[in-house]
């Protein structure tokens, strides 16, 4: 596919700005299998000739040198020509796949670049396989779009750093490779799964009846009743019709319908540092990542609480648009160290309006997150803890589980 | 918002790619290339047969049917079984050399029968490579460097096809490894360009090749010569030792068996009609020799002698001081053999001084007959040279002392004797034996003798000397030839019998005489006291020995062709250290030539071009503004040739693009629509009155289901026909690939 300059959207219409690599040519050059196999035939061969004395044997090994030579020298070419771009995603999902794409430009007038093998330097652990693609030819003066497919195993930022481009051309002789220093960073949101279970909503709205004025926040409001008018109110409230009707100044009363709101408490601490462990925190992580969705998704006011130091926390808002901030959160989460939750949920200023529904989500019951509960339980109308790895938490929640 | 891309469907196992198709063509041709060296010297078409037959057919198979092949293990087991049975049965029969190559070829054939990966096709090449390699170690023909160049083409474009193959393959299979998607590969590099990197590939590697053949050190001979056989190669005529034991035809061969440049006191000889007695071995001694069934046949031997070892040069100095008087003309004789079969070497009598790379720094010496022989074995082509006396010019040789000849072994009352007297007492008394040697050659040589190679009707429980003279009177050279050395034997002359070359035929374009196998000739050498010398007679008669070249083209053809194959010997399969002193000594006058501006043209031209760039004449600041001036001017230039490069391929791109769109608006048309409905008809589906064409795909697809492509055809038809453009080249190539599909 060849397109004639960067582009600056992915396909799936994600921003991504290319870079131009700086380069620098490491020297990196090795042999391949097949170049040791072919130098010890050829070796052979030299040896052969020299004990034997046989001229075409001399002139075999000279065309096995020469093919050697002729190796090195166009082997190397490609790579100090091309230019190299990356368009990455700005995030991605956790067991998911998702297409890294680079730009390899060719700014020759003649010569084509042959079979350069792209490869990102990267935490093996925190992918799956290896992110690399594979451009067969870049014609003069042309670009070449290739895609890497990548999965990601955990988490949290992934920063995109070194490029190692590599060629064996054109005999699979030599590995010569170089490597394009371009910074990036990608987010890398949890896993997410589905709710097996309603998200409970409190009966009862809670609303603070008051006079409409400016104050008055984007919540929608809904007309409650008259009173009558006191000093100070608003006259452009006074219910002329009613007013006239009964003879005394009447204003209309307003109630203030709040959504109902999800508030996830997630307490990122693990129990040890044990495989298992980690995995039942990225299992909150998950969860907490789903009912955000499913929150906002349901039209709920999702708020969210992370018992780090600092504190995290995100008011109750509602919209799609603010899927985005939420998974970025839940992304970056970490534990904090020796901090004792209970006393975070303690020293948290928690408005009265975020009165809803509380989902506390942990990975270890213990005291700390039972004084969490009691905490919020105070705070909010209804709470409800999962502990992962519970059946109970098994059966709210089903986790697609790619999480490392 | 999040980039998702669904996983690509995997390629069908049993759809091979395009370039597997083209890859498995070309090695299937490249191991057929590489066999054929030794397919050649082996003379076993079979082999080459069997191997091209599993070569082609797998590529047909597999590669371009898709079949799976046979099982790995059978394929494993088969190749053990085989190559273990072969292997050995050759290692006891054959040349070991030759067994692996046996082994080799059983396995590159199994190889193509089984199913195969990138890998695969990576271990057929270097298979192929093993075979060249063989190949170079037992043929030095031609056909070998004509090989060796398709192969270094063919061999590196299928290297390159391979690579990218193998790359696409690796990535590949690291991403279905992982679980990853694959999306589309970016498509190949265009097959012209593929050919134009292989092109520049095989120069640059010609040329580095040939660089380092020429300047590697050479040792002179090998370090395992007398451990390595000999291997029998070419077909020659000569065979050192005569008997008479076989009454058969002997059928005449034109292969060349050597090539003889010839001058005379530095002057070439460049004369057709000049005849050369290339001398081999010598025999005095007819002996009579009783076989296991109680007959007798008669054999040639020389007189036991012990060989004397002498150094190559000593031998020039014995011989010159042996000389009476100043030698009158020295014939020096240069011969490219290609394979010697036997240890005597060929020279005009009498041999003055040899010397040669791959002789040694000795060899064997007779001197009773200056016979030479090499020491062990000599592998492959042999080139030496031989500066030899003319024999009638300059014959004041002192004659080593002579032992009194036994007589030949013949029935005392044999008609021979008779024969001979008659003869002798013919001439004026006395008789001198130079007389009496031309008489009898002047006997045998006139009628009713006859030459012929037919001795099926020889009768072989008589003397051949009797059953020539006066029965048959007719016979080859070798009859002949043994004839007139017993007479003169019997009349008291010392007489010995020869075998070698006569003649051979001038090539004009190469200079040289090309001796073939119907040269090979044997003759007589008599003692003539009065002239010190050894004499040549050669008693056979006129015979149907062809000297003539064929004027017409195929004989110019020939001589064309037998001179390439002159020249790869000369330069290439001959090249030694005497050649890289040559060489080094022309680069070297070249140098001082350069460095002398008065002494040749190309001095005077360095001087030149020195003068003008270094601004000789001018004084400090104008040399460095004419410096700067010239630098100016070479950066212009290059940028105006660097300009004009980029115009002229540019140019020749447009060209290209114009040439291919005239070319797909050809490809355009329907006409493949027509192809497919013929070819579906032969397969028994014929379209319908009321068929539409899309109804008619159908019906072929639910009857054939992996007739898919009949679907794709027919949408391409539509397009093609009722379409608003007209089909652009990715759709023209699609149209083929799937055409061919269909087979």
């Amino acid at each position: 596919m060849k397109v004639s300059h960067p582009k600056t959207n992915t396909a799936d219409g994600q921003h991504a700005t290319p870079v131009r690599a700086r380069r620098r040519m490491m020297g990196d050059f090795s042999f391949t299998g097949n170049g040791a196999m072919f130098v010890v035939v050829a070796a052979l061969i030299g040896v052969a000739a020299m004990a034997q004395q046989i001229n075409l044997l001399f002139l075999l090994f000279g065309m096995c040198m020469g093919s050697l030579l002729v190796s090195g020298m166009l082997s190397g070419k490609p790579l100090r020509r091309v230019r190299i771009a990356r368009l990455v995603p700005e995030a991605a999902v956790v067991g998911r796949p998702f297409e890294i794409r680079y730009i390899l430009s060719n700014p020759s007038r003649l010569k084509r670049a042959y079979s350069i093998h792209l490869r990102e330097r990267l935490d093996a652990e925190k992918i799956r396989g290896d992110c690399e693609a594979f451009a067969p030819c870049v014609a003069p003066q042309q670009s070449l779009e290739v895609a890497a497919p990548l999965v990601c195993l955990r988490r949290g930022r992934l920063p995109l750093s070194e490029i190692i481009l590599s060629t064996r051309f054109p005999f699979g002789l030599f590995r010569k490779s170089a490597t394009a220093t371009i910074q990036n960073e990608m987010i890398i949101y949890p896993a997410t799964g589905r709710l097996k279970i309603p998200i409970r909503q409190p009966r009862g709205l809670t609303g603070a009846i008051s006079t409409r004025d400016l104050r008055a926040g984007p919540e929608a409001e809904e007309f409650h009743g008259l009173r009558d008018y006191a000093r100070g109110d608003n006259p452009r409230w006074i219910h002329w019709r009613r007013s006239v009707r009964i003879g005394r100044l009447l204003v209309r009363e307003m109630r203030r319908v709040q959504r109902p709101q999800l508030v996830l408490i997630v307490d990122p601490r693990v129990a040890s540092t044990r495989p298992e462990d980690i995995h039942r925190r990225e299992q909150v992580i998950s969860a907490a990542a789903t009912f955000c969705l499913a929150g906002l998704e349901r039209g709920l006011a999702v708020g969210l609480v992370g018992l780090t130091a600092p504190p995290l926390v995100i008011p109750p808002v509602a919209g799609l648009e603010h899927r985005a901030k939420f998974l970025r959160e839940l992304a970056l989460i970490e534990p904090a160290e020796q901090v004792d939750p209970g006393e975070i949920a303690a020293q948290m200023h928690w408005p009265p309006a975020w009165a809803g529904h509380c989902v506390v989500l942990t990975s270890t019951e213990d005291q700390a997150i039972q004084r969490v509960s009691r905490i919020f339980a105070a705070r909010c109308r209804s709470l409800e803890s999962l502990v992962a790895g519970t059946p109970r938490f098994m059966q709210a929640i089903a986790l697609e589980d790619d999480a490392g | 918002m999040i980039s998702q891309a669904a996983p690509a469907p995997a390629p069908h196992p049993a759809q091979p790619a395009a370039g597997m198709q083209r890859l498995g063509l070309l090695l299937a041709f490249l191991l057929t290339i590489a066999e054929l060296p030794l397919a050649y010297i082996e003379g076993s078409v079979l082999r080459i047969a069997v191997l091209a037959i599993c070569a082609f057919g797998g590529w047909w198979w597999i590669d371009r049917r898709g079949r799976q092949g046979f099982s790995s293990r059978i394929g494993t087991a088969g190749v053990l079984l085989a190559a273990g049975i072969y292997f050995v049965h050759e290692w006891i029969h054959s040349h070991p050399v030759l067994a692996i190559s046996h082994f080799i070829v059983v396995m590159a054939a199994l190889k193509f029968v089984q199913p195969r990966a990138a890998r695969d096709y990576g271990q057929l090449i270097v298979l192929a490579l093993l075979l060249l390699v063989i190949g170079g170690v037992v043929n030095e023909t031609l056909a070998y460097a004509v090989c060796l160049s398709v192969f270094l083409t063919i061999g590196l474009y299928a290297v390159i096809v391979l690579h990218f193959e193998r790359e696409i393959e690796r990535v590949q299979q690291r991403r279905r490894q992982a679980g990853l998607p694959e999306p589309s590969m970016p498509p190949m590099p265009p097959l012209p360009s593929v050919r134009r990197v292989t092109a520049l590939a095989a120069l640059g590697t010609f040329f580095v090749g040939a660089v380092l053949f020429l300047v590697f050190p050479r040792l002179g001979s090998g370090l395992f010569d007398a451990a390595m056989p000999v291997l029998a190669a070419s077909v020659t005529g000569y065979a050192p030792n005569t008997s008479f034991d076989q009454a058969q035809r002997i059928s005449e061969s034109d292969a060349a068996v050597m090539r003889v440049v010839l001058s005379m006191d530095g002057e070439p000889i460049n004369d057709p009609d000049f005849v050369g007695y290339f001398r081999g071995n010598t025999a005095d001694l007819y002996l009579a020799t009783p076989r296991a069934d109680g007959r007798v046949f008669y054999q040639w031997e020389r007189t036991k002698e012990r060989p004397a070892a002498v150094e190559l040069s000593a031998l020039l100095e014995s011989h010159l001081a042996s000389v009476k008087e100043p030698i009158a003309h020295v014939i020096a004789q240069h011969y490219w053999i290609e394979d010697l079969r036997q240890r005597y070497l060929f020279a005009i009598y009498p041999p003055m001084n040899i010397r040669g790379a791959k002789i040694g720094h000795y060899l064997d010496h007779y001197p009773s007959d200056d016979t030479l022989s090499v020491r062990g074995g000599v592998g492959g082509t042999l080139d030496y040279v031989v500066e030899s006396a003319t024999p009638y010019s300059a014959t004041n040789l002192r004659l080593p002392a002579r032992r009194k000849q036994p007589e030949p072994q013949l029935a005392p009352d044999s008609p021979v004797r008779k024969l001979v007297e008659r003869i002798v007492g013919g001439l004026p008394k006395p008789a001198e034996p130079e007389s009496i040697a031309s008489a009898i050659e002047k006997y045998l040589s006139s009628r009713p003798f006859t030459y012929t190679l037919d001795n099926s009707d020889v009768n072989l429980n008589r003397e051949p000397v009797e059953e020539l003279l006066f029965r048959r009177r007719r016979g080859h050279c070798e009859y002949f030839a043994t004839a007139m050395t017993v007479m003169c034997q019997l009349a008291g002359l010392d007489a010995r019998f020869v075998t070698g070359y006569r003649g051979g035929v001038y090539n004009a374009i190469g200079g040289y005489y090309q001796v073939r196998q119907r040269d090979a000739h044997a003759w007589v050498e008599v003692l003539i006291p009065s002239r010190e010398c050894w004499v040549v007679f050669d008693p056979s008669p006129a015979s149907a020995q062809n000297r003539a070249v064929a004027a017409d083209w195929l004989g110019v053809l020939r001589q064309y062709v037998d001179n390439l194959e002159f020249q790869w010997l000369n330069f290439v399969v001959a090249y030694s250290t005497q050649n890289q002193g040559k060489l080094k000594e022309r680069v070297d006058s070249w140098i001082s030539a350069a460095n002398n501006p008065a002494g040749s043209g190309f001095g005077r031209l360095w001087a030149m071009f020195r003068s003008f760039a270094l601004g000789e004449g001018l004084n400090f600041p104008l040399r460095i503004r004419y410096w700067a001036l010239l630098i100016a001017l070479v950066g212009l230039s290059i940028l105006w040739l660097r300009l004009t490069t980029v115009l002229v391929v540019r140019g020749s791109r447009e060209l290209r693009e114009v040439w291919r769109a005239r070319r797909t608006a050809r490809v355009n048309r329907v006409e493949f629509y027509e192809r497919l409905l013929r070819r579906l008809a032969r397969e028994g589906f014929t379209r319908r009155a009321h068929q539409t064409p899309w109804e008619f795909a159908q019906d072929v697809i639910r009857a054939r289901p992996q007739w898919s492509a009949v679907g794709q055809l027919t949408r391409l038809y539509y397009e093609a026909r009722f379409g608003a453009g007209e089909l652009n080249s990715g759709q023209t190539a699609l149209i083929r690939r799937l055409v061919d599909s269909l087979g």
